[in-house]
Formats: C-alpha cells, sequence, structure tokens
C-alpha cells in the first residue's frame, strides 16, 4: 500500500516537474498592472540572475513609483519562500529588481501581498522555470551529450526527490498527528472503561450489602418473634 | 571575628550600593546634539523636504508663502547628498533634482496651479521613498536609536524655525542657554531683575506674539507635527520594552509615554506661539533627557 502511495506520488512529481514556459505577464488589479519574470531569460540553475516587476496603473499605464512601500513579494520554490528586497531599477520608474540565486532546477512561483495605489495584491503568479546550464554550456563541462542528459537527469530527479521527501515529510507528520489523535481517543475510552468498572464495582458492593443487611433484619425478626 | 568582619563587609557593602544608587541621578545631562549616523542625517533631510514640500500646497493660495517654503525644499538636499543617490541609483536623484526644480517653477508661477503643485508633491513624497530604499539599509530603517536621532532633527528643525520665526535673537537648540535661563528664572523671583548683558530677550508667557517670519512659524508647525508622527509610527514601535540600561520596564515605558505627551505638549506651544523659554524647556528638560534614557543616545554636546 505504502509503495503504491509512493509510486503514485513519483509519477505526479514527475509529471509536474516538466518545464513549463512562462513569459513575462501581465496581472491587472483594478487600476494596477503588475508583470513580473526573470530579468534574465532562461533563467539558468546558479546564474546569478533577478527577478523584475513593472508596475504601472491609471489608464495611461503611468509608472508606479515607489510601489514596494505597502507590498511585498516572496519568491517560492516548492514548500519554500524567500522574501525579496526590491530596489527600484536605473532605467525607468515603475520598475524594480531584486537579486536571487536560484539554486535547484524546476518551477518557481511569486507570492504578492499588499498594496499599490490603494489597490490590494494578494495573489501567487508563476515564473519560467529555471533550468540547467548544460544547454548553454559551451564547450561541455564533462563529457559527451549521454554524460550531459544523464546528469540533467540526475538533477531533476534530485528535484524530483527533494520535493517527494518534502511531501514525506509532511504526510508523516499528518500521520504522527492522527497517531496522537487517536491514542489520546483511546486513552479516553480506557479511562472511561475504567471509571465504569468502578462503579460497577461500587454498585455491586452496595447490593451485596444491601442484601445481607435484609438477610440479617429478616433473620433479626424472626429470633425476635420466636 | 570572623563574624564581624563578615558584619562589616556586608555593611560596608549596602553603604556603598546606596551611595552609587545616590550618586547617578546627581549626573543629570540635559540633551542637545546627539552623536548621529548618515543614515539618520539622510532620514532628517528627506522628512525636511517632506514636510516643506506639503507646506507649499498648504499655501497655494499665497505666492509668497509657497515660493518660501519651495525654496526651503529645493535648499535642504545639496549636490553631495544627489551625488550619493546617485551612487546607488542615477534615476533617483536626476527625478528628485528636476521634482525639487519643478516645484520652485510652479510656486512661482501665477496663478498657482494647485493640481500641479499636488502632482509634483506626490512625484516628489514617491521619489523620495525611493532614494530612501536605495540609500539605507532596512536594518538601518528598523534601528531604534537611528530613528531617535531623525527625530531629535526633526525637532531641531522646529526650533530653529520658531527661533527664526520670533527673531528670538539667540539659537533655541542651544542647549547651554537652558541653564541661563535657569539661573535667570531665580534670580527674577528674587529681585525681579531681568538678564542684563544676555543676548537671550525675554518673552510674555502669552499668545500675543506675533510672528515675524510667518514661513517660518509654519514650518515650525509643521516640525513640530511630523515630530509626533515620526514617533508614533517609526519610533515607539521600535521601542524597548524589557530592561534597557538598568532601567526597568515601568521606567521605560513611563518615558515613552512622557516623550508623546511632551510632543503633543510641543505642538500645542508651538500653535499657541508660547514663549520661546517655555518651548525650550519642553525639549530640553522633557523630551530629549527621555529620547537618552529610552534610546540611549549619546550626548555630542
Amino acid at each position: 500500500m505504502y509503495l503504491c502511495i509512493v509510486a503514485s506520488a513519483l509519477v505526479v512529481a514527475s509529471l509536474s516537474a516538466l518545464p513549463s514556459v512562462h513569459a513575462h505577464q501581465e496581472f491587472e488589479f483594478g487600476q494596477v498592472t503588475i508583470e513580473p519574470g526573470w530579468a534574465t531569460e532562461p533563467p539558468l540553475v546558479e546564474q546569478l540572475n533577478n527577478i523584475e516587476v513593472l508596475i504601472t496603473a491609471g489608464p495611461n499605464n503611468q509608472p508606479v513609483s515607489n510601489a514596494f512601500a505597502n507590498l511585498t513579494v516572496s519568491i517560492q520554490k516548492g514548500g519554500l519562500t524567500k522574501e525579496l528586497a526590491f530596489l527600484p531599477g536605473e532605467e525607468t520608474a515603475g520598475h524594480y529588481l531584486a537579486e536571487i540565486f536560484p539554486t535547484q532546477v524546476g518551477a518557481y512561483s511569486l507570492v504578492f501581498n499588499g498594496q499599490v495605489e490603494g489597490e490590494t495584491i494578494q495573489t501567487t503568479v508563476p515564473i519560467e522555470d529555471v533550468e540547467d546550464v548544460g544547454r548553454l554550456e559551451f564547450p561541455q563541462s564533462s563529457g559527451g551529450s549521454g554524460d550531459q542528459q544523464s546528469q540533467q537527469i540526475t538533477q531533476q530527479l534530485g528535484t524530483i526527490l527533494s520535493d517527494l521527501s518534502t511531501q514525506i515529510d509532511q504526510t508523516r507528520q499528518v500521520a504522527e498527528n492522527t497517531a496522537n489523535n487517536t491514542q489520546q481517543s483511546f486513552q479516553a475510552s480506557q479511562d472511561s472503561k475504567l471509571a465504569a468498572d468502578r462503579a460497577y464495582l461500587v454498585g455491586m458492593i452496595g447490593a451485596g450489602m444491601g442484601a445481607a443487611g435484609i438477610i440479617i433484619a429478616v433473620t433479626l425478626s424472626r429470633k425476635n418473634s420466636s | 571575628m570572623n563574624r564581624q568582619s563578615t558584619f562589616v563587609c556586608a555593611v560596608l557593602l549596602v553603604v556603598g550600593t546606596i551611595s552609587i544608587g545616590l550618586a547617578r541621578p546627581l549626573q543629570l545631562v540635559y540633551a542637545h546634539s546627539f552623536s548621529g549616523s548618515e543614515s539618520a542625517s539622510f532620514l532628517s533631510l528627506v522628512h525636511k523636504i517632506r514636510v516643506e514640500s506639503g507646506l507649499v500646497l498648504d499655501n497655494v493660495g499665497n505666492a509668497t508663502l509657497a515660493r518660501q517654503h519651495a525654496e526651503n525644499a529645493a535648499k535642504a538636499i545639496d549636490n553631495q547628498t544627489l551625488d550619493e543617490i546617485a551612487e546607488r541609483n542615477n534615476r533617483i536623484a536626476n527625478d528628485l533634482s528636476s521634482l525639487l526644480q519643478d516645484l520652485q517653477t510652479a510656486a512661482a508661477s501665477t496663478p498657482i496651479d494647485a493640481a500641479s503643485i499636488n502632482d509634483i508633491a506626490s512625484n516628489l513624497d514617491a521619489t523620495l521613498g525611493e532614494a530612501v530604499s536605495v540609500r539605507i539599509d532596512q536594518e538601518q530603517l528598523n534601528n531604534s536609536t537611528v530613528q531617535a536621532i531623525v527625530l531629535a532633527d526633526v525637532i531641531d528643525e522646529a526650533l530653529g524655525n520658531y527661533g527664526s520665526a520670533f527673531e528670538v535673537g539667540f539659537d533655541m537648540t542651544n542647549m547651554s542657554l537652558m541653564d541661563e535661563m535657569i539661573q535667570h528664572t531665580n534670580s527674577s523671583v528674587g529681585d525681579g531683575g531681568s538678564m542684563q548683558g544676555s543676548n537671550m530677550q525675554t518673552h510674555d508667557n502669552t499668545s500675543s506674539s506675533t510672528a515675524v517670519n510667518m514661513s517660518a512659524y509654519q514650518s515650525a508647525q509643521a516640525f513640530a507635527n511630523k515630530s509626533l508622527e515620526i514617533f508614533q509610527n517609526d519610533l515607539k514601535p521600535l521601542s524597548p520594552t524589557g530592561t534597557a540600561g538598568g532601567n526597568n520596564s515601568s521606567n521605560l515605558t513611563a518615558a515613552i509615554s512622557q516623550i508623546e505627551s511632551s510632543l503633543v505638549k510641543l505642538q500645542q506651544a508651538i500653535n499657541n506661539k508660547a514663549s520661546p523659554e517655555e518651548i525650550i524647556m519642553i525639549v530640553h528638560a522633557e523630551i530629549h533627557p527621555n529620547i537618552q534614557i529610552v534610546y540611549k543616545l549619546q550626548l555630542l554636546s
């Protein structure tokens, strides 16, 4: 049963690990438009990059200065998040950059939370997947294409296993909590049973003493009458 | 013998402890200038520009005052500071410079276009926010000592402008004048004399004074308002809660509460055009000592 669950999880994780492409997309929140993405695309693993966000507002899409006064953005990978420190860009107003050094290939997303120009922004948006450097390496850092492919597969499997182990940990935690709860319920029922047994015993003793009393009374009354 | 020597030692220890306790309160030091940091100076400058640009907006119906405040805003920042901003972000330095120029131009135009001034002030506020984000680390922004120095600087701005507004003839931010004032008050009580030879003039404790320089008076009012805003929004949330520097929790709470009530008092005193002596006493005898207690600022003079 456990093996089936692990196998299913592996299949699901493998499917979700397939690379998906997200170019810079626009997201609208009332009058405010945000356009997040990687500054350098494709984003490559272990290469310094920036998350960039273009924020505009109003009918003429005017750039919003100091947009991060009441807005926070975190980058998310699996169950891990890190708050990004955005700074205004040099080129134009409304353009913000936050340095990031992606250490794993795979899917990343940005979590927005706050307000810009009075509009509430609470959303999670996907950004382009981080890829392995192998596709752009020249000359190849080691071996031929076969080695490179196996290296890619190893890295992807590593990512999958890492995500999977996190999920297993979470499941284990849930199972432990459930076991604890069951144990507590069992303990409570045991306590109730013990209390019921005690009550039964006391009841029986009482009944016995009552019966003995009646017998003694009857015996004494007979003696008196005789 | 052993018992006797132990007893003597214990008595000496108790006496010593009490003596130290008694001696410490005698070392009263009134604050005036706190040792600063570049971050605090920059934040104070940002507050100054925001206050003055806000006053331009408040005075769109009075060209002279609007122009004066626009000039004050522009004068607050020098080329060296702009260069420092440019090192981090050239666009922000350029935007800041041109917005301050635009503010002066808009304030000098007749009639003054309120909508235009509003746009410029709003953009200036946002650009100053960006300048802070590139120039000051988050750690420094969340540092209570830095924010306490900023508060002291902004209060000094209120004092300086109040002095100019009523042409008091002395530097209201100068701490040493308070001692003179105390001596004067004592001698006045005794012989009714006045401060002959002193550069400090006495003022009535009534609100009948007329500001000689209305622009400076408005600035003094706005800086007093900004002081309370800085304390409540930026500094109070960073205040220490436990024991700090030998002060217990209740002492700290009392000092924090005292700072806030004194800042309100300062606001009211400036609005009521109280005497410069009264204003100085609020700042130097109530606000500064409590800032020292809570935020452990070092004295410069």
